[in-house]
C-alpha cells in the first residue's frame, strides 16, 4: 500500500510539474490595451484639455489647524508591551514623540516651500489629473538630454526622488549627457486624481505615464522604479518595447510561472538557481515565507478591504503615521523592530518622513493609494498574464543589501528576492552588462539603429547603476526593497559589480558595440 | 517532519484534482461532468449518466481510494498524538508589580465616562469626509462610504447612551482579580427552586464583550420544560470591554483559559459547561483539552477541528467529496480552492491582528470611524459575504443597529480596541509553542455539541469535528444565519444549548450506568 501511495504520489507531483512546464513555455505575445482608457468621471469624457498647468503643494491654515487639532486631542495611547519594540507593531511611547515633533516643531512653511522647490505641474490624462514634478536641464552644446521616468511606490510619494533629482539633473564631468527627470505621481497618490470607477492597476498606470511622456514631448524614453513604480515600469518595458529604451528598477524581481518552478527546484539544489554568497538571501525558503507572511498583513488588507482600514487613516493623522511609518522601520532594517523607536532616525530625519506623511494627509489620498493593491491582485490583472511576457527593453536593476550583522534571522530571507535577479535576467532577452546567457543574446538581429540607440542606453543604464547607491537617498522603501535599503558600506549594485568583474559579460558586451 | 511532508503533497494532490486523471481512462469532459455533480449541485441527468462510461465505478473507485487513504494516514498520525498533558503553571502573574492575592468580588455597573462620550461625539461631529467608493463597487472594496455615515449619524445623533447604559446593567456584573489582572463577568444566578443548578461559562468573540450574548441570557433564563436550569457566568476575556489588559507577552487563550478556571473555582464551581465561539472557542476548547475532568460539555457556534488528519481528509475529500460531506452541504466546504479564496479575501483583518496589532490599534483608538468600520465590515462579512455586493451591505437588516453600538461604545469608552487585537498576535505566537501544539493536537472526552449556522466561516462535517472532539453528541445544521448568530439569532443558540446540555446529560448517564 505504502508503495502504491508513493507512485501516486510521484506520479501526482511529476503531472503537475509537467502540466506547469507546458504552461511556462508557451511564448505570450503581451496584450493590447485601450490607450484612452476612460477613468475619470463620465461627464468629464468630452473634455479636451492638454494643457500643461503649473501646480503649487498648499498647506492652508484651515487644514494645519485642523491637522494640529487632531493631534493635540489624542487620548493616551496604549501603552506597548513590556520590553516589546516594533514587534507587535508601531511603538506608542515612540508615537508620541513623532506627533509631538509633527505638532510642535515640524515647520509647515519652510517644508512647503522645500516641496516646491522643483516646478510642478498636472495635466488631464484619460479623465484623471495627473501631478506631476519636471526637472530640464540646461546645458551647453553637444551634452545630450535624456529623457528618464522616475517612479515612486507605496506608501511613497514624489518626496522619495528629492535627494537623486540633482545628481541626475547636474552633468558630470565625465558623462556626455544629463538626464531630464519626469517624476510624477502614481494615479491615487498625493495630488494625481484617483480613478472613479474598478481596473486601474499597475498596467493602465503605465498606459497613462507612457500618454504622460508622450504629452512633454518624449516618444522614446528611459524609466526607472522601485515598489508599485518598479512594477509599472516593468509592465512599461512589455507594453511598450520600441518606447522604452532602457528600464531600471532597484526592486528586481519576476513572476513567471517558470521563476517559481526554479525557485523551487533551488530549494534542494540552491547552486543551479543562485550564486553560493547570495543563496542565504533566498533560502531557505521556509525562512523568506515565514518572514513575507509576519510582514505582509498590509498588503493582504489593501489587497482585499482598502476603504475598510482607509477609513480610520483617513481621519486620524496618528493612525497614518503609525500605519505609514512602521513600513519605514521594519523594512529599512528588519532587524530595527526589536528597537522602542523602530530605528526611524537611523536613516531618516523626521522632517523627510513626516513631508511624505503630509503629502498623503494634505491630499488625502490614504484610500485611493492602497486600493493600487486591490486592482493589480484582482483575477482580471492577473488573467493578463503580464509576468509570463518576456520583457525586450533593456533592463537593468541595482539591488542593495541591508546592513551586515543586523541581517541576522530575518534579513536574509527577506533579501531573498535579490536572488531574482538571476531568474529575472534569464526571462530579459536584451540585458546589457553581463549575466545575460548567451543563447538569449542575439546580436545577429540587431539592427544599426538598435545598435546606435543602445550605446547610449548602455551608457546611460550603466550610469544609473554607479549612482552611489541608487535606492539609498530614496526616502521610501518597499517590501522587495528592504534589502535595496541604505547602507554607504553594504549596499552595491548587484548586476555592476557582476560586470565591473574583469573578462565577465560586460566587456563581452562592450565588444558587440 | 515526515508527517509535515506527507501532509502537505496530500494537499496538494487534492488541491489539484489530479486524482481522477491517474485513476481512471475517462475523458477530461467526463471528469468534469463528475466533479460539477458534486460541486455545482447541478444534476446531471439519468440518460446523460448512462452515457458515460463507468462514471459510478469512478466514484466507487474513488471512495476506496479515500477511505483508503485516510485509514492509512490516520494510522500513521496516532503515532503522533501525545501521550501526556503538559504541566501548565495554574497561577501566572499577569499583572503589574510583584504578585498579590485579592480574592474579593466586588459589584460593578457600566458608566460611559462622560467626558470620554462627549469627546467621542465630538470626534463622530469633525469627521473627515471619506474617500468616495469606487462605482458600483458597493461594500466589495471595504466599507462602503454611504453606509457608514449613516451609522455614524446614528451613533452621533440617535443612539441614546444612557438608556442603552441601563440596558448594559441589566444583568449583575462583578469584577474580580485573577492572577492579577481585574476581571469583569456577568453572573446571573437562576431563583431558588426544585430545578437542578447548572453553571454554564459563556465565553464571548471579536470584535464583542460579554454584551455579546445579552439576548441568549434572556433565552436561557426563560422557564424551559427542563429538569435544570442555568446559572450563567459571563467573563469578559482580558483586555475586551471592561476586563483588564495585560502588560506582558504571551496570554494566550489557553492562558486565559487557566485564568477563567480559576475564575471559576473563585465563583464555588469546580465543574461547569461551557458556552464559546469565535476567539472564545480558542479558549474554550483549550479547556475542555485541559480539564477533561472539570468541563462538563462545550458548545459552540464555530465548530472546528485543527487536527492534522482533518486537514489531510479535507484534502483527500476532494477525490469523492459525498465520501466526506452529507451532499446537502458539500458546497459549504468544496470546491476547495474556492473554499480557500474565500478564506484569503476575508481573512485580511485577521492576518493584520495577528502581525501589527499596534499599528492597526492607533488609528482605531483615535478615529470612532475608523473603528466603525472596521468592525462593520467585520459584521456585514460574517452575516452573509454575498451582502457585499450590495450598498447596505444587508446591514441594518441583519442586525440591530443599537446592538452593534453598545459594542462599539464599549470599546470606545474603554479604550480595549489595541488590547483587543493583541489576543490574535498571541493567538498566533503560540502556533509553534510545543505546549500549544500538544494541546491541539490531544483530543478531548468532554462531550461536545455543534451548531453551524449557513455562512459560517468554516464548514466541517461531523466526522471531522470527532478528531478532536470523539465525543460529539450534539449537532444540528442550519440553513441560515452567520457568524455573529448571537446577535442574529438568540433564540437558535440558547435552544441548542439547552438541548445539547441535555444530551450531555444523558451520555453522562449512560456512561454510568
Amino acid at each position: 500500500m505504502v508503495n502504491k501511495v508513493l507512485v501516486v504520489v510521484s506520479l501526482g507531483v511529476g503531472f503537475i510539474v509537467w502540466r506547469y512546464w507546458c504552461q511556462c513555455s508557451q511564448p505570450l505575445k503581451p496584450p493590447t490595451l485601450d490607450l484612452n482608457e476612460w477613468w475619470g468621471p463620465e461627464h468629464l469624457k468630452t473634455t479636451q484639455d492638454e494643457s500643461i498647468k503649473p501646480f503649487k503643494i498648499n498647506f492652508k491654515p484651515d487644514m494645519i489647524k485642523d491637522l494640529k487639532d487632531r493631534l493635540s486631542r489624542a487620548r493616551k495611547w496604549t501603552p506597548p508591551l513590556e520590553g516589546v519594540g516594533f514587534e507587535y507593531g508601531f511603538n506608542s511611547q515612540y508615537l508620541e514623540k513623532v506627533l509631538q515633533y509633527w505638532k510642535d516643531n515640524y515647520k509647515f512653511e519652510a517644508r512647503e516651500q522645500f516641496l516646491n522647490k522643483y516646478p510642478h505641474f498636472t495635466t488631464f490624462i484619460q479623465g484623471l489629473n495627473i501631478h506631476f514634478i519636471r526637472v530640464k536641464p540646461e546645458v551647453t552644446q553637444g551634452v545630450e538630454v535624456i529623457p528618464l521616468l522616475l517612479l515612486h511606490g507605496w506608501p511613497g510619494s514624489v518626496r522619495e526622488f528629492y535627494e537623486i533629482i540633482p545628481m541626475l539633473t547636474e552633468k558630470r564631468p565625465d558623462r556626455n549627457f544629463v538626464f531630464e527627470v519626469v517624476v510624477p505621481s502614481l494615479p491615487g497618490y498625493g495630488f494625481s486624481d484617483g480613478a472613479v470607477r474598478p481596473g486601474l492597476a499597475t498596467p493602465h498606470i503605465g498606459v497613462i505615464m507612457r500618454n504622460l511622456m508622450h504629452r512633454l514631448g518624449h516618444k522614446k524614453f528611459y524609466v526607472q522604479g522601485g515598489d508599485w513604480g518598479s512594477i509599472t515600469v516593468s509592465n512599461m518595458a512589455t507594453l511598450f518595447p520600441q518606447e522604452i529604451l532602457g528600464h531600471h528598477t532597484n526592486c528586481p524581481f519576476v513572476q513567471q510561472k517558470s521563476v517559481m518552478l526554479k525557485t523551487l527546484v533551488g530549494s534542494i539544489f540552491p547552486s543551479l538557481v543562485v550564486e553560493q554568497k547570495y543563496a542565504d538571501r533566498m533560502y531557505p525558503l521556509s525562512k523568506f515565507y515565514s518572514f513575507m507572511i509576519e510582514e505582509s498583513g498590509y498588503l493582504h488588507i489593501q489587497a482585499t478591504k482598502p476603504d475598510t482600514v482607509g477609513v480610520a487613516l483617513t481621519d486620524s493623522p496618528a493612525g497614518l503615521a503609525a500605519y505609514i511609518l512602521e513600513k519605514f522601520s521594519t523594512w529599512t532594517v528588519p532587524e530595527h523592530k526589536r528597537l522602542p523607536d523602530g530605528g526611524l532616525t537611523k536613516k531618516y530625519t523626521l522632517d523627510q518622513l513626516i513631508d511624505n506623511l503630509m503629502i498623503y494627509w494634505t491630499s488625502s489620498s490614504i484610500t485611493t493609494s492602497m486600493r493600487l493593491y486591490s486592482e493589480d491582485f484582482s483575477s482580471k490583472r492577473r488573467a493578463m498574464e503580464l509576468d509570463d511576457v518576456d520583457i525586450e527593453a533593456i533592463t537593468s536593476s541595482a539591488c542593495m543589501a541591508s546592513d551586515g550583522p543586523a541581517a541576522g534571522v530575518l534579513a536574509p530571507s527577506l533579501i531573498c528576492s535579490d536572488a531574482f535577479i538571476l531568474l529575472h535576467l534569464q526571462q530579459y532577452y536584451n540585458i546589457f552588462m553581463g549575466a545575460v546567457p548567451a543563447k538569449h543574446f542575439d546580436c545577429v538581429k540587431l539592427s544599426p539603429e538598435w545598435r546606435r540607440d543602445n550605446s547610449i542606453q548602455v551608457s546611460a543604464a550603466r550610469y544609473l547603476d554607479e549612482m552611489p547607491v541608487f535606492g539609498q537617498l530614496c526616502l521610501c522603501e518597499n517590501l522587495h526593497s528592504l534589502q535595496l535599503q541604505p547602507s554607504r558600506d553594504v549596499c552595491s549594485a548587484y548586476l555592476s559589480s557582476v560586470a565591473r568583474r574583469p573578462g565577465d559579460g560586460g566587456d563581452f558586451l562592450e565588444l558587440i558595440l | 517532519m515526515a508527517h509535515k511532508t506527507l501532509f502537505y503533497i496530500v494537499l496538494c494532490v487534492g488541491l489539484f484534482r489530479t486524482d481522477a486523471i491517474f485513476f481512471s481512462d475517462l475523458s477530461f469532459a467526463e471528469i468534469i461532468k463528475i466533479y460539477a455533480q458534486y460541486y455545482n449541485e447541478a444534476t446531471v441527468s439519468d440518460a446523460e449518466l448512462s452515457e458515460t462510461r463507468n462514471i459510478a465505478d469512478v466514484v466507487q473507485q474513488n471512495d476506496n481510494l479515500y477511505k483508503n487513504l485516510t485509514c492509512l494516514i490516520e494510522n500513521f498520525l496516532k503515532r503522533y498524538v501525545p501521550s501526556s498533558m503538559p504541566t501548565l503553571a495554574q497561577n501566572k502573574w499577569w499583572g503589574e508589580g510583584p504578585p498579590y492575592v485579592d480574592t474579593s468580588i466586588r459589584p460593578y455597573e457600566i458608566r460611559f465616562n462622560r467626558q470620554v462620550i462627549d469627546e467621542l461625539r465630538a470626534r463622530l461631529a469633525y469627521r473627515k469626509n471619506f474617500t468616495r467608493n469606487l462605482e458600483g463597487s458597493a461594500n466589495t472594496y471595504g466599507m462602503n462610504r454611504n453606509l457608514l455615515n449613516q451609522v455614524l449619524d446614528y451613533w452621533l445623533n440617535r443612539y441614546d447612551f444612557e438608556t442603552r447604559e441601563r440596558y448594559l446593567n441589566r444583568f449583575p456584573q462583578y469584577i474580580t482579580n485573577v492572577q492579577g489582572l481585574d476581571i469583569h463577568y456577568i453572573h446571573i444566578v437562576p431563583p431558588p427552586g426544585s430545578k437542578k443548578v447548572i453553571p454554564l461559562l459563556m465565553i464571548h468573540g471579536w470584535p464583542v464583550t460579554n454584551r455579546e450574548y445579552y439576548a441568549v441570557y434572556d433565552f436561557l433564563l426563560e422557564p424551559k420544560n427542563t429538569n435544570f436550569v442555568f446559572e450563567i457566568i459571563a467573563p469578559s476575556i482580558p483586555g475586551y470591554g471592561y476586563s483588564q489588559p495585560t502588560y506582558k507577552i504571551g496570554l494566550a487563550p489557553y492562558q486565559v483559559g487557566i485564568i477563567f478556571k480559576n475564575l471559576m473555582a473563585r465563583l464555588g464551581h469546580q465543574k461547569f459547561y461551557i458556552h464559546a465561539g469565535d476567539v472564545g472557542l480558542w479558549v474554550g476548547s483549550h479547556m475542555s483539552t485541559i480539564y477533561q475532568e472539570d468541563v462538563l460539555g462545550l458548545h459552540t457556534t464555530t465548530p472546528y477541528s485543527a487536527m492534522p488528519q482533518t486537514f489531510v481528509k479535507i484534502a483527500l475529500g476532494a477525490l469523492n467529496p459525498t465520501s466526506l460531506v452529507d451532499s446537502r452541504y458539500v458546497n459549504r466546504l468544496y470546491p476547495l480552492t474556492m473554499t480557500l479564496i474565500n478564506l484569503i479575501e476575508s481573512s485580511g483583518f485577521f492576518h493584520m491582528h495577528a502581525t501589527r496589532p499596534d499599528t492597526l490599534g492607533v488609528g482605531l483608538e483615535d478615529s470612532p470611524s475608523g473603528l466603525a468600520a472596521w468592525l462593520l465590515a467585520i459584521y456585514i462579512q460574517a452575516a452573509n459575504p454575498n451582502a457585499l455586493k450590495r450598498d447596505d451591505g444587508n446591514l441594518l437588516q441583519a442586525y440591530n443597529i443599537d446592538d452593534i453600538l453598545d459594542v462599539l461604545t464599549i470599546y470606545w469608552d474603554s479604550h480595549c480596541i489595541t488590547t483587543s487585537l493583541r489576543f490574535y498576535a498571541e493567538f498566533t505566537a503560540v502556533l509553534q509553542d510545543p505546549t500549544n501544539i500538544k494541546l491541539e493536537l490531544t483530543p478531548t472526552q468532554v462531550p461536545y455539541g455543534a451548531l453551524k449556522f449557513r455562512y459560517e466561516v468554516l464548514y466541517q462535517p461531523d466526522s471531522l469535528l470527532k478528531n478532536k472532539y470523539p465525543n460529539l453528541v450534539h449537532s444540528t445544521t442550519l440553513d441560515f444565519g452567520g457568524h455573529f448568530s448571537s446577535f442574529e439569532y438568540p433564540d437558535v443558540i440558547a435552544n441548542s444549548i439547552y438541548q445539547a446540555v441535555e444530551k450531555m446529560q444523558n451520555f453522562y448517564r449512560t456512561k454510568a450506568g
